[in-house]
């Protein structure tokens, strides 16, 4: 038997267990051992893992997809809320300086037409350009 | 006039924030599904099995405290990547295993380091570092010699060790080089001129030896 000291062996116990789990991950048949040892079934452990895994990836998803969600509700909450402040003459300068760098014949006659439109109609408009300008932003950040 | 748009992130950053939920980049999540996790969820459980029973060799507790089990652990490591709740940069982290592997240690680590803190401040297992409140010292590496307690218990086991070891050379000669500081198998592999195989079938034999000895059966 090796004749140590108290704080020796605390210290060779320390390297020996080291080099002991450092084998271990090379050594399948003492990795077995250990999963024996410890009272798990590795297939079980890996297919429970697996599992639980793919149901909480579906759950951070589905989150994801209603977080999105309330984001454009949020977004339609303050256009609703913002168009009520403007004067129709407002929305029209807005929907002009919207329909301006895409501009082509179509969209000048499209124009002329807002004049005759009703408050209503035109406010709606106003926040559906808004919402699909928003949506096709929102497009380009995922495909980014 | 002007018009006022909340940006995009800033929206969902609140409603996330209000649900607890962060996004993942769609190029990190998608790069995450190329992945094969049936190889990664085993690489992965091996490590937190071995990480676990090291830990308790080295003086720690049997199990995981507040119940958590190894199943916890890889399950946690992929999930906080897969949330976003631990940022993965390819760039800066090629390996992804390792990446992983670095999130299950920290995981333990404060596992264990949150509950002996609470309940055994003054073991060596866990031990606080003085100088930053706010790290640990892996706990597999704590000092057990700086405790006499743990000081009788090693002396015991290290005993043990030798009984079993009796009439079996290539055991003697192992547990001698662990005595010379041999804290891995290339050391011993290099210092005993054997191949890392043989090294690994010794070592598997003091292992079973081991069981018995640190967990007082012999």
């Amino acid at each position: 038997m090796s004749n140590v000291n108290k704080k020796s062996a605390a210290q060779y116990l320390h390297n020996l267990i080291e080099s002991v789990f450092q084998s271990i991950e090379h050594d399948q048949e003492s990795m077995n051992e250990l999963y024996e040892e410890s009272g798990i079934s590795r297939e079980d452990l890996v297919s429970n893992i697996f599992e639980r895994i793919k149901n909480e990836k579906r759950e951070v998803r589905t989150a994801a997809a209603k977080a999105r969600r309330e984001e454009f509700l949020v977004i339609l909450s303050k256009l609703k809320e913002r168009g009520k402040s403007f004067t129709k003459e407002d929305i029209i300068a807005r929907l002009k300086e919207f329909l301006k760098p895409e501009t082509g014949s179509s969209s000048f006659a499209f124009f002329h037409k807002l004049e005759a439109m009703s408050d209503q109609d035109i406010r709606a408009m106003l926040e559906e350009i808004d919402l699909i300008s928003l949506l096709e932003k929102s497009k380009e950040g995922d495909q980014e | 006039m002007q018009f006022f748009y909340f940006s995009r992130q800033y929206i969902l950053g609140r409603i996330l924030l209000r649900r607890n939920v962060q996004l993942i980049d769609e190029k990190i999540r998608k790069l995450l599904d190329t992945y094969d996790w049936k190889s990664l969820i085993t690489i992965l459980s091996d490590y937190a099995l071995v990480k676990v029973r090291k830990g308790y060799w080295h003086g720690g507790r049997v199990d995981l405290p507040m119940g958590n089990q190894i199943e916890d652990l890889v399950v946690g490591a992929i999930m906080k990547v897969y949330s976003g709740d631990r940022k993965w940069h390819p760039e800066k982290d090629p390996e992804l295993v390792d990446y992983l592997k670095s999130i299950i240690d920290s995981d333990v680590n404060h596992l264990i380091y949150s509950y002996d803190h609470r309940f055994r401040q003054h073991e060596a297992v866990g031990i606080a570092d003085s100088d930053h409140n706010n790290e640990t010292i892996p706990y597999e590496k704590a000092d057990r010699s700086q405790d006499p307690l743990s000081q009788v218990i090693a002396d015991e086991q290290w005993d043990c060790l030798w009984k079993s070891a009796a009439g079996d050379e290539d055991m003697q000669m192992v547990l001698l080089c662990s005595e010379e500081h041999c804290i891995d198998r290339s050391a011993i592999s290099e210092k005993l001129k054997w191949k890392l195989d043989r090294v690994d079938i010794i070592l598997r034999k003091i292992r079973r030896h081991m069981s018995k000895c640190i967990e007082r059966k012999c």
